[in-house]
Formats: structure tokens, sequence, C-alpha cells
């Protein structure tokens, strides 16, 4: 893997040395921040230091729990650049989400029964729209972006989702090792005493 | 986003290379009378542009103070060169756009006189300079323009990067004027350039997200590739989730006592993921920096690891079993350094002692 450093954005330009738009820079840019070995380990290492701490100050760590620690951690990892990591670390530590989804599917269906065909067919022509709601409703604080910063968030988020994921099996991969070891060489060592 | 902003303003002023930019930028802005600044505004209309390679350059770059640098960029005057072509009525923002020639100007001085290593940055910002300006003539309203011409006339900027000026349509994301060059043949309309702006933009982002989505390659179109995404977005997003109730679930099974976890171990295992493989039993070294009953065990594995070894390393492995009941210290891991006979994790072992251990 090249070694490539989180240089500003003027080294990166120099080295790429074509003048594409600032945005081609930017995704580029963004690819690259994020598949790093060193961002790689950089998230890596403050996650589990976050595990120890979560784990040192509540007894049981609750999946939900760990798993806003890994999004926040992620999300500190982004340096705020991106409109989804500060979403992420604005949000409160509650699970408050599943209630706004409600709401917004009783109102649909509200609106479905009063017109029937007007709305059937408005709803359904404009398809990428819908798509877009979708994707919206995925990424995180990225409910009233338009199309085009819509995706833009959309690729930084991917490769983001796409280097936790590998930090963290990493970091289960670690621990399973850890624990089906430790007890066999503990067993062992105190069974040759 | 303000980042943006900053790498745009990063591009079109030469700037030292530099994380924290801003206060260079400041510094380098002040340095710079301001009477260069009004001289192209008497260029209006005719052959301003030779008068421009003549313009006396001072030792170095000069610019005027930051307020009125940032009239020159944002303001996306079009190129020069186009304006002179198509004699386009000379208004306010072509003084705009000749003082940005003028700072090309300024800069190709700049590389003459500095000639410094940086040369080649000053040239490529330079040509990104010209690449941005000739991509705006929005303003011009729809002017179909000559490409080999604007190519002639900036031949000394264009020469740099010809091959990146071929792109008809070049587009500066910014939340100012959007610049697009008209085709052959194609609606010249305001509307219909905005809104071909827009498009090319949308599917430029749409092909990036092809390149990052596995699999977005047989399906065309944006409903399609949307689709895609979106699955992808959630398979990663069920993936996490899944990760983190394994992890939970590890957490409960393992008792370690967590300050003692050797976090420098992690960086190595963590570089070693991807290789996927064969961490020689490095994680099992956790055991060893412990809560005090493990640490005797750790004592007893050491007592057990004497025997085959030489009567050499017994002695100073001895030595290390009369440390206190403590994390070991680095002194006795650096003792342990040369034995590579251990019964347990050989390499392993002693590679997490000299990380774990500092």
């Amino acid at each position: 893997m090249p070694n490539l450093e989180p240089s500003p954005v003027f080294k990166r330009r120099k080295t790429e040395g074509d003048p594409v738009s600032v945005h081609r820079i930017q995704s580029n840019q963004t690819m690259k921040r994020w598949t790093t070995k060193r961002e790689h380990q950089i998230y890596s290492s403050k996650l589990f230091q976050a595990l120890c701490r979560s784990r040192r100050t509540s007894s049981s760590t609750s999946a939900k729990e760990l798993h806003q620690t890994a999004d926040r951690v992620l999300a500190i990892t982004a340096k705020g650049t991106t409109r989804w990591s500060r979403a992420i670390l604005a949000a409160p530590l509650t699970a408050g989400t599943n209630m706004k989804k409600h709401k917004r599917a009783k109102v649909t269906v509200h609106t479905r029964l009063r017109k029937p065909v007007v709305n059937r067919e408005k709803r359904k022509l404009p398809v990428v729209e819908r798509k877009l709601k979708a994707l919206r409703r995925l990424v995180p604080g990225c409910r009233k972006l338009s199309c085009n910063n819509l995706l833009e968030e959309t690729s930084d988020y991917i490769v983001a989702l796409e280097m936790q994921v590998r930090a963290m099996t990493a970091i289960t991969e670690f621990l399973s090792r850890g624990e089906a070891q430790a007890p066999t060489d503990r067993l062992g060592s105190i069974g040759n005493m | 986003m303000d980042v943006t902003a900053l790498d745009r303003q990063q591009a079109t002023y030469p700037l030292e290379l530099c994380a924290s930019s801003v206060p260079l930028f400041q510094s380098y802005l002040g340095s710079v009378p301001i009477v260069e600044l009004k001289r192209p505004e008497a260029y209006l209309g005719g052959d301003g542009f030779h008068e421009f390679v003549y313009f006396p350059v001072g030792g170095g770059p000069e610019f005027g103070d930051s307020e009125k640098l940032n009239l020159v960029p944002p303001d996306a005057a079009p190129d020069y060169c186009i304006s002179r072509t198509s004699s386009c009525q000379m208004t306010a923002f072509h003084a705009a756009a000749m003082k940005e020639e003028r700072e090309d100007m300024i800069l190709e001085k700049m590389e003459s006189t500095t000639g410094s290593g940086s040369r080649e940055s000053f040239t490529k910002r330079k040509a990104e300079v010209v690449a941005d300006q000739k991509s705006k003539d929005k303003r011009i309203k729809g002017e179909v323009e000559g490409e080999s011409e604007v190519k002639t006339k900036c031949s000394t900027q264009v020469s740099r990067n010809s091959s990146k000026e071929n792109s008809k349509a070049c587009e500066v994301q910014k939340p100012d004027y959007i610049h697009v060059r008209a085709r052959r043949g194609q609606a010249t309309d305001s509307h219909s350039l905005a809104e071909r702006a827009r498009r090319e933009k949308i599917s430029k982002k749409m092909k990036c997200l092809q390149d990052l989505v596995p699999g977005c390659n047989k399906v065309t179109g944006k409903a399609g590739m949307l689709d895609e995404i979106i699955n992808y977005v959630q398979s990663l997003q069920r993936q996490v989730e899944f990760l983190s109730m394994k992890i939970a679930a590890l957490n409960s099974s393992v008792e370690f006592n967590v300050e003692n976890l050797p976090i420098k171990e992690f960086p190595a295992y963590v570089a070693n993921f991807p290789a996927a493989a064969k961490l020689p039993a490095m994680p099992s070294l956790t055991c060893f920096q412990l809560n005090p009953m493990q640490k005797e065990a750790v004592n007893c594995m050491l007592n057990e690891t004497m025997h085959p070894p030489l009567t050499a390393t017994e002695g100073i492995a001895s030595a290390s079993l009369s440390i206190p009941e403590q994390a070991l210290s680095s002194s006795t891991i650096t003792q342990l350094q040369p034995f590579s006979t251990w019964n347990m994790d050989p390499q392993g072992l002693y590679n997490v002692y000299n990380m774990g251990f500092h």
C-alpha cells in the first residue's frame, strides 16, 4: 500500500498534476484519506482505547453502546470535514431515531388514502427522487441535502464505513484470539507446575 | 463547504505547502503594494494582454491585501483570452479577469525570479488557475468559443497542461457561478447551460460512487446505481452492527484488566489485518499484562519456559521472577529479548513485549 500521508490538498494536487475541478480533487482526497494504512491504524487504536475506557466505566457493554462508540470514533477520525461526521457527533447519546420514522410512515399512509389516483402518479414518477430519499435516510445528517452534496457525502460515508468494518473485524479477531489462547495458556502453565 | 472554499483559494494562489496555509496566505498577501492591482483596470479592451507580459513584477509575488484579492477569483470572471477573441463588451468583471491574467503573469515572473523548487507547484497551480478560468464563460451568455483560439492566446499556460484543457465542459464546484462551456450544436441558453452543468456534476459524482460500490458496473442509469448504493450502504451498516454485537459479546466473556492491555501491539495487529494472517499468537500476550492472579500465571510460565533454555538464560530469567507482581518492567523485557527459545510463543511473545512495555 502506498504510504499516503493525509497531506494538505495542495500537495495532492501537485502529485496529481491535472487541473480537474475542486470536487474531483476532494473526492480523490476522500478516498485516499480513508484508505491509508495510517488512518486505519489511527482509527483502530482510538477505537480500542475507547473500548477499554468504556469497559472500565461500565461493567456491561451493550452492542448498541459499542456501535455508537464506534460511530463516534469514526466521526472523530473524519476531523469534522463531512456533514455525516458532524451529525454523528452532534447527535445525543439516545435512541430517538425510531420515533421519527414512525411518524413519517403514518403521514404517508393518510395522504395515500385521501388522494389515491393523483398521488400515485406523482409518487411513481420521480423514481430517482425516492431513491435519493432512501439514501438520505441512511446517511446520517443528510436529510435535507441536495442530490449533489448527498452523493458526495455518500461516497465519503461509504469509504469510512468500509474502514470501520475492517477495523472492527480486526478487533474481533484480536479479541477472539486472545480469548481462545488465554485460558489454554493459563491452564497449561498451571498444569505444569 | 468551507473546506472546498479553502481548497479553491489554495488552488488559485501560489502558497507555501502547509496545512495551515491561511496564516501564510495572509502574510503572503500582506507584502504587496496596492498599486499594481489598479493597473489592470486601465486595460479595458485593446491589447491589455500584451501589456501584461511586460508588467513589472518587483521581486516576488505582489498582490493586494486580502480584501482586494478576494475580489478576484470568486467573482469568476471569464478568461481574458476568451473575451479578447470574442471581442465582448468589456465590463467590470473583465477587469477582474485581467487581474487574474496578471496574476498568472506574475506567477510566471515569480517562477523565473525565485527559481525555487516550488516552481513546479506554481506551474501546476497556475495551470489550475488557467483551467478554472478557461471554464468560466457562463457570463458570456452562451457564446461558443473556438478552443484553438483560446489555446493560442494562452499558449504559455496551456502548453503546460494542454491535455487537461481538452474537456469542453469544465466545472468548478463552488457556491458561486457555475462555469460551463456550451458544446457545438447544443442550446446555449443560460438555463440549459445551468442544467447541463448540474447534470454533469451529478454524473461525475455518480461515477465516483460507481468506483466505490462493487457490482455497480453492470447497472446503468441513475436509478439502478442508486439502488446498488443504497443496498451497499445498508449492508455496510448491518455489518458494523453485527461486528459491534460480536465485540460486545467478546468483551463480556474475556475478563481482563483493560488498563494493562497493550495498545501498542494492537496497531501491529491491525497493520497485519489486511494480510489476514498469521499473527503469531500476538494476542495471546494480552493474557500476560493482566490481573495479579494472571501475573502469577505469567511467572509460572517463565518458570516453566526457563527449563529448556541454557543456564545463562536461567539466571536472568530467575532474576526476572524476583520482580514483584506488578507489570513486568521494561528492563526485564530487554533482558528477555535475546531469548528466542521460549516454548510457548517465541517470536510473538517477545515482539509484543518489545512493543507493549515502554
